[in-house]
């Protein structure tokens, strides 16, 4: 059963036309990697797809619902899906607990004590549990960005959607961003993640998509795309990525 | 003064308990006791305007170098750093590197005080200065209309507004400028 | 000598005391409702609030002290004392001032956290009461902390519509006694104790409401 799917789905900001028409599905359990170009589109798209914001034209379906034609309420959707940021986006104010219970609280009106319970099993989940009572400008960009994986995971999402999550931390840091993703893949959470990290793509994906200006222009499995690109497009970005990193 | 601070240790503990009083204290009660209170010493002080003046200045000081010191320490440490690797001397690092970044940064700060302190000049009518709130005062009293004192205020918005906020702008273009913080 | 109006002086000082509580926290609400519709609000509340602002940062308090006393009766026929027209002055101008330093804290938090927020399917008030007050109210403490002082040494201006407060007291004590250096001294010596104090306490409560990462404070702004 498909968890998000997309049709003929189109962005502007003004005349600038970002997204030209995208079609797009993942399934339960999947795992699909977004690569390209920076200023490809990869980051609204995923934002589109997390409901944060509206497509200009195109229908969204979740779980085969149309949700701008059905006018479902979309803060409910939000609820069931995981946004993970390419900032450490952690609520300054709040402890590492207090950033994961506060959307369980708040939107699923969870009592404290679940919440906590809740909280404490997703910060395990990315090791995060002895830091639970730290703020987040104690800890390195790598642990926030984990904190801000188990805020996403904690309210046991349809699916997790991850926007570039390594692409503002150092070396060191990503690699321990890096595992819990694949711990995650794992188990068996769906996944949509955008990316650079090749290796960890080639690894986990069931798909890998290369967007190229507002264009899904090439789709496949891993070992298809990134050993046999049929463009000639992907070829060079590939080359470029490998050969720059 | 703010120079003075970074300079000297002794001198800096005065300037601060100097600093403390005038921010303690109302400007009108610091214009009542020169006007009234020290008069009897000091002739000068007699005269309510030089008062006003002095009231205002001294505390003009005070706040002035609270905004220059913090423009000044918003200058970069690697900046002074790299002037002393450069073998500039302190004077230097001074002239050349502080002040004049330090300068663009406390310009809002500087717009926001003069506007201060052309209102703070209204406090001279308790002294009975003829001053633009005195004015209004007494033109209320002979056309028993309230009127002049909104045209008092709108002239002190019409004054002091421009000069705030283009001090404010001029400040923060310069900043973008030349990429301070 | 000035012992024998000890009783006038400390009754003003509390007069004193208790005017600026009442513009504080009457400027505290409207500072916020203001700053709320700044930055939320559509143009023509923003030109509102634009005009409200600059009239009382723009004026002197003297003159709007004068004004309000004044022109009230006139346009309503309800006739107010000086400590009602006073207490209003005081919380209007406080909430001009007041409306800068809630609008640079709640513009300091994070666009990246607004986002997150409604990634987690938070409504637009759980927003504003979860994540964006709580930061903007700790942001704003230290701008609060020069505000207090700086209404608090404004009471004073009070004088001008006769309102017995500290320095309406000063004046005539000194009138009577002929000391007017002893007296306002010691006017001065209260103001400075009351305010030096108060700065200790509101550091102290800014020290144990601080939270990592949240010292920013809004521009630097003197008085």
């Amino acid at each position: 059963m498909s968890v998000l799917e997309c049709v003929d789905l189109k962005k502007s900001y003004g005349r600038l036309q970002v997204l030209k028409g995208i079609n797009f599905e993942i399934k339960r359990g999947e795992k699909k990697v977004i690569i390209g170009p920076s200023g490809s589109g990869k980051s609204t798209f995923l934002r589109i797809m997390g409901f944060l914001e509206p497509p200009t034209e195109g229908r969204i379906f979740f779980k085969g619902e149309d949700v701008y034609a059905s006018r479902l309420n979309l803060n409910l959707i939000r609820s069931k899906i995981g946004f993970v940021f390419q900032e450490p986006s952690l609520f300054r104010h709040l402890t590492c607990l207090e950033n994961v219970k506060i959307g369980l609280k708040c939107v699923l009106k969870m009592r404290d004590k679940e919440a906590t319970e809740k909280a404490i099993e997703a910060l395990k989940a990315v090791k995060m549990e002895e830091w639970a009572d730290y703020y987040p400008a104690q800890l390195s960009g790598g642990q926030q960005q984990r904190v801000g994986i188990a805020r996403a995971l904690a309210r046991d999402p349809e699916i997790l959607l991850f926007d570039e999550p390594t692409a503002s931390l150092d070396v060191e840091l990503t690699w321990e961003v890096i595992d819990v993703m694949r711990d995650l893949a794992r188990r068996g959470v769906t996944m949509l993640i955008v990316t650079h990290e090749i290796a960890f793509a080639k690894e986990v994906a069931d798909e890998i998509l290369f967007m190229n200006s507002g264009r899904i222009i090439e789709s496949g499995p891993p070992e298809q795309i990134l050993t046999n690109p049929r463009t000639p497009r992907v070829k060079e970005f590939l080359k470029r990525l490998v050969g720059g990193t | 003064m703010a120079i003075t601070k970074q300079l000297s240790r002794k001198a800096s503990t005065i300037l601060e308990v100097y600093d403390n009083i005038m921010r303690g204290i109302p400007v009108l009660v610091i214009m009542l006791f020169l006007h009234f209170g020290l008069a009897a010493f000091i002739p000068i002080f007699r005269d309510p305007f030089i008062s006003t003046i002095i009231a205002l200045g001294l505390r003009s000081c005070a706040f002035q170098s609270q905004i220059f010191r913090g423009a000044m320490n918003s200058v970069s440490r690697d900046q002074m750093l790299a002037a002393v690797s450069l073998g500039m001397t302190k004077m230097q690092i001074f002239r050349h590197i502080i002040i004049p970044q330090a300068f663009i940064v406390a310009l809002p700060g500087l717009g926001s005080e003069i506007a201060l302190l052309i209102k703070d000049s209204s406090y001279s009518f308790v002294l009975g200065v003829l001053d633009l709130a005195k004015y209004a005062d007494i033109l209320r009293a002979a056309q028993k209309s309230f009127y002049p004192y909104l045209l008092a205020a709108a002239i002190y918005v019409a004054i002091t507004l421009p000069i705030a906020s283009y001090l404010d702008r001029l400040g923060s273009a310069l900043k973008t400028k030349y990429g301070l913080r | 000598m000035l012992l024998d109006y000890i009783d006038f002086i400390v009754q003003s000082f509390v007069t004193t005391l208790i005017m600026t509580f009442l513009g504080l926290s009457g400027g505290l609400v409207l500072g916020i409702l203001s700053a709320l519709g700044d930055v939320y609000g559509n143009r023509f509340i923003r030109i509102i609030i634009g005009a409200y602002v600059e009239f009382f940062r723009g004026s002197p308090l003297i003159v709007q002290l004068l004004l309000f006393y004044f022109s009230f009766p006139v346009l309503t026929g309800i006739k107010w004392d000086s400590f009602t027209a006073g207490a209003v002055t005081l919380m209007l101008n406080s909430g001009a001032y007041q409306k800068g330093y809630f609008k640079g804290a709640i513009e300091a938090v994070s666009k990246d956290q607004l986002l997150a927020a409604r990634s987690l399917g938070m409504t637009s008030g759980q927003i504003l009461r979860h994540i964006v007050l709580p930061q903007a109210f700790r942001i704003v403490i230290p701008s609060w902390t020069n505000e207090y002082v700086s209404l608090g040494l404004s009471t004073s201006a009070l004088t001008v519509i006769g309102l017995r407060e500290l320095t309406t007291i000063s004046k005539s004590i000194a009138a009577q006694t002929f000391e007017p250096l002893e007296v306002y001294s010691l006017t001065g010596l209260i103001y400075l104790t009351w305010i030096s104090i108060s700065i200790k306490i509101l550091n102290y409560i800014y020290s144990r409401v601080k939270i990592p990462g949240l010292e920013i404070s809004v521009g630097a702004v003197p008085s």
